[in-house]
């Protein structure tokens, strides 16, 4: 079993984030919040006639490390109740470098064996631009301390594309990065969500975005840099020490199923993709209600299988996915791919599926041919 | 009591001096249909058309009206008041014996009304000027009864003045239409000539003519012929228009109405004479001409698969209006598709809009052509109405091109810019009259491909609007024509392709090419587009390649994000056409229409 579990609350709201966040982690508040959570949980993993080990647990926000290390024990062993953990369970909490509720080495006794810290840049006025409450001087301070705890697997997100950010600096924030002790790096280009801050502020002209082609040059200068550091790309946007790729990710790109618990919660599970009550109150009030239903047809699995597949740098089995979906490959895909294979952009060797380097930039418009 | 007398007319009025709110009001004022059941303007049926505010398929009415303890019966024929329909026109203008001639108080004559009134006058019909909208702050009647006298040379001193808006002077044009336009004669006893000036398409009945009945009678029942197209009927079914269709069982001659036989054959039809199969008039009437279009387009659909809807679709269309024409036609970079031929311009873009919206079909036009004739060095004559269609230079002895006549009315302050429009199109100037002191009839000739571009809008903008046009074919002349190749990512695109004078080529090709630059959108690569006249390139441009699209995190499995985010890049590319490696919008095609404020 892969599992997510949402836990929405946060210390303020970042400008660029359109997740659903709550602020005010009070006691009471993350109780009650607690309470609907693991009355989900029993409700659907209690109907489960089969609950295989469980492979992966993500706890993901918000900032999941606002609750503190006995909540999360809690949980865990509430989940440990149903499911027994494989001997290498992966499990992720997210944490931000301004801290957490309780000490990194009370986390890492629960069961948590990874974190993903919420770093994005290591630029002083970049992170006030993204209204961060943390300073780079915290995130050196923090990884510090959560690697002394014996946290061996850590994560951080770094951030590009950010408003006025130039090539030089952030070139200076990945030579700083690869200082910290971390085996992987997930990096994403800043999207401008509808309705959010920062989509109000470009729109009135007081921030601006770097341009299109200065952002894909630094994706693709972190991507050479980072391998020369020792930080492969197996994903589109994620880099790891070899060993080191998160499992929980993949699990995704792979089409797999994984239950999704908590408020705005989104899982997939007997070839349904569902999604929970998007507000707390909602939520809390019937914890079992899903708000969207959407059984998958073959055909989607098929196109979700190629999509997603198609993220990861090793691509899709071809093999595997005629087993998987019963297509024909050739037939049905390889008429509508043919000049994308033709100019370079995708390759077809060794009966694997992979987008070449120079089409991820573009990759929507490569991954969109293969939808109906 | 005697059998009501007939009167015949119609209505000539420019598009906008308020022909459609008369011939509603008339239709009110003679109790045929109630106030109830007017939707404005009931004779323009099609949505279109009352979008527009322009009449394009002539209909007809027929009215009962008592007028000094008589009856009679008023049969209004309406005309489209375009350009592009003066075939139709003539032919409804020989179905009557008079016509309204409608004059806005406060714009005065225009060319299409002058156009009109002289095909009117040519058919000998009495002639009632109307001044209407006087109700207007800026209405001059007295001005525009002068202009009436001075520029058509009729005698305006019993115009009527009239506001169609405010029911100003309705029973006075009655009246009028009693008083002052002849009776037809009543030759009942000769042999049936009936004369079409329409048909439409009913999906039951099949073909529906409407006509008059010029000599003898034609009953339900009766086996008819039509002459041009010789082929034999049974009349199912007969009646007239009040303005909806009704039953009845005999027309005698000089009155108005349509038949039902089933017809299903593909034809045309207006201008066509209908005798008695059995007692067959001699001679059809005179002036039937088959429609022959004037401007051509390529049209294919975006998506291939329709390329068979497009085919029915234009099938259904040429039931209704057999003016159109179409042949299957192969564009390397197209598809599958059709060339087309219409009347005109309007006409060419009423039927896409009607493709597009009545049969929900995404189609790529390509920029309108003209028929050229090509000679070649073996000697024998080309007809191309495809620039991709035009042989080698080398095989080419010369070239010839339509030339049309135009005429434009406008106030003398656009005069400059006018000519210098005509110019730019290689127009030859050949008059200039003053109609009064402020307005001005300028006449030109031009070439038909200078015209089909987008001269009437320019002529519009220039004007504000205020200048009127109108044009007739005035035959061929030879011509140093080029053609003009646009190559996209290194490969000829055969439906950009476009003809053009030799000393314009290059300015065209520059546009075209700008043009093109800000159409494309970036692809996955650079897209050079070159502008070449065989092997000679004469512009060039790049499209740059795209770097980008979003590399946005997938958080907690949320993956319907994703999946929205690339259906809707899956429906922005449905709109455009793959060609070759390249992705082009629709609009691509049209764009030489977008050039000439640049030229």
């Amino acid at each position: 079993m892969f599992i997510y579990i949402h836990l929405p609350f946060c210390l303020s709201h970042c400008i660029y984030c359109d997740f659903y966040v709550e602020l005010k982690a009070t006691e009471d508040r993350r109780q009650a919040y607690l309470n609907a959570l693991k009355q989900e949980i029993a409700h659907y993993l209690g109907q489960a006639t089969h609950c295989s080990p469980i492979r992966t647990i993500y706890l993901g926000g918000g900032t999941p490390a606002l609750f503190p290390a006995e909540e999360i024990a809690s949980l865990l062993s509430l989940l440990q109740s149903f499911a027994p953990f494989a001997p290498d369970a992966e499990i992720t909490l997210e944490a931000n470098p301004e801290g957490m509720a309780s000490l990194p080495s009370d986390y890492r006794q629960t069961g948590v064996n990874r974190l993903s810290i919420g770093v994005q840049s290591l630029q002083p006025n970049e992170l006030k631009r993204l209204s961060r409450v943390h300073s780079r001087d915290q995130v050196f301070r923090f990884l510090d301390q959560v690697r002394t705890a014996g946290f061996q697997n850590i994560s951080i997100d770094l951030m590009y594309g950010i408003p006025e950010q130039t090539m030089e600096t952030w070139q200076d924030t990945l030579s700083q990065a690869v200082q910290l002790p971390i085996e992987h790096i997930s990096m994403y280009g800043l999207k401008v969500e509808e309705d959010t801050a920062l989509d109000t502020l470009i729109r009135q002209g007081r921030m601006a975005l770097p341009m299109d082609e200065d952002t894909v040059d630094m994706y693709e200068f972190a991507v050479n840099y980072l391998a020369q550091q020792g930080f492969q790309l197996y994903e589109i946007s994620n880099l790891s020490k070899p060993g080191f790729e998160s499992r929980h990710n993949l699990n995704y790109w792979d089409n797999n199923e994984f239950w999704g618990f908590g408020v705005s919660a989104h899982g997939y599970i007997n070839q349904v993709r569902y999604e929970n009550a998007r507000n707390l109150q909602h939520y809390q009030t019937n914890p079992i209600l899903r708000v969207e239903n959407h059984f998958c047809t073959p055909q989607e699995q098929l196109e979700n299988a190629l999509i997603f597949g198609l993220r990861k740098r090793a691509g899709v089995s071809i093999v595997e996915l005629e087993r998987r979906y019963s297509v024909d490959f050739e037939k049905q895909y390889l008429p509508r791919i043919q000049r994308y294979l033709d100019t370079g952009y995708l390759h077809l060797e060794d009966g694997f599926l992979k987008l070449d380097p120079k089409a991820i930039p573009v990759s929507n418009d490569i991954l969109s041919a293969f939808m109906d | 009591m005697s059998s009501p007398e007939i009167r015949n007319f119609c209505i000539i009025a420019h598009i906008d001096h308020g022909k459609s709110t008369l011939a509603d009001r008339l239709l009110e004022a003679t109790k045929t249909i109630s106030q109830r059941e007017m939707k404005d303007q009931v004779l323009d049926n099609m949505d279109l058309e009352r979008e527009r505010g322009i009449t394009i398929k002539l209909q007809a009415a027929r009215m009962d009206y008592e007028y000094k303890g008589k009856k009679y019966i008023l049969n209004l024929i309406d005309t489209p008041g375009h350009v592009d329909f003066s075939y139709e026109v003539s032919r409804s203008l020989a179905a009557c014996e008079g016509a309204l001639l409608i004059v806005d108080a406060a714009q005065g004559v225009e060319a299409q009304t002058l156009a009109n009134v002289y095909l009117a006058i040519n058919h000998n019909l009495e002639i009632i000027p109307v001044i209407n909208k006087i109700d207007l702050p800026s209405a001059d009647p007295d001005k525009v009864a002068h202009e009436i006298e001075e520029v058509i040379g009729l005698d305006a001193s019993e115009a009527i003045l009239c506001s169609a808006k405010e029911g100003i002077g309705i029973q006075e044009i009655l009246a009028a239409v009693v008083e002052r336009i002849p009776p037809p004669t009543l030759d009942v006893n000769k042999p049936l000539k009936a004369m079409i000036f329409d048909s439409y398409f009913d999906a039951y009945q099949g073909i529906i003519p409407y006509f008059r009945v010029m000599e003898g009678q034609i009953r339900k029942g009766d086996k008819v012929r039509f002459m041009a197209n010789n082929k034999t009927y049974d009349v199912t079914e007969l009646g007239v228009m009040k303005p909806y269709k009704t039953s009845i069982d005999v027309l005698s001659a000089g009155e108005v109405g349509y038949l039902a036989a089933s017809i299903k054959d593909m034809g045309y039809y207006v201008g066509d004479t209908i005798t008695n199969a059995a007692k067959p008039a001699d001679e059809p009437l005179p002036g039937y001409q088959k429609a022959i279009p004037m401007v051509f387009c390529g049209l294919y659909p975006v998506n291939n698969e329709d390329y068979e809807d497009l085919k029915e679709s234009l099938e259904k269309l040429q039931l209704n209006d057999s003016s159109i024409t179409f042949e299957p036609e192969t564009s390397e970079a197209l598809g599958f598709g059709f060339r087309c031929g219409f009347l005109g311009l309007l006409h060419m873009e009423i039927i896409q809009e009607r493709l597009e919206r009545e049969y929900n079909l995404d189609l790529i036009v390509t920029a309108p052509s003209v028929v050229y004739h090509v000679f070649k060095k073996s000697g024998e004559m080309l007809e191309i109405s495809n620039p991709a269609d035009l042989p080698d230079a080398a095989d080419r002895e010369y070239i010839e091109e339509p030339i049309v006549k135009v005429s434009i009315i406008t106030p003398n302050d656009f005069v400059g810019t006018l000519m210098d429009l005509a110019q730019s199109r290689r127009g030859t100037f050949l008059a200039m009259d003053y109609l009064d002191t402020t307005r001005v009839n300028l006449q030109y000739e031009l070439p038909l491909n200078e015209m089909v571009t987008d001269f009437y809008d320019q002529l519009k903008s220039r004007t504000k609007g205020y200048a009127s046009m109108d044009y007739q074919y005035s035959g061929y002349r030879r011509s140093k024509l080029v053609k003009l190749d646009i190559l996209l990512a290194g490969d000829p695109v055969d439906a950009l392709s476009v003809i053009v004078h030799e000393e314009k080529a290059y300015y065209v090709g520059r546009t075209l090419t700008e043009k093109l630059k800000e159409i494309i959108p970036r692809q996955m690569f650079e897209v050079p587009i070159q502008a070449a006249i065989g092997s000679k390139v004469l512009a060039r441009t790049n499209v740059k390649a795209m770097r980008k699209n979003v590399l946005e995190k997938c958080y907690g499995g949320d993956i319907s994000r994703k999946r929205k985010l690339l259906e809707k890049q899956k429906a922005g590319k449905k709109r455009m056409k793959a060609v070759g490696k390249v992705d082009v919008p629709q609009e691509a095609f049209m764009a030489v229409l977008k050039l000439s404020s640049e030229i």
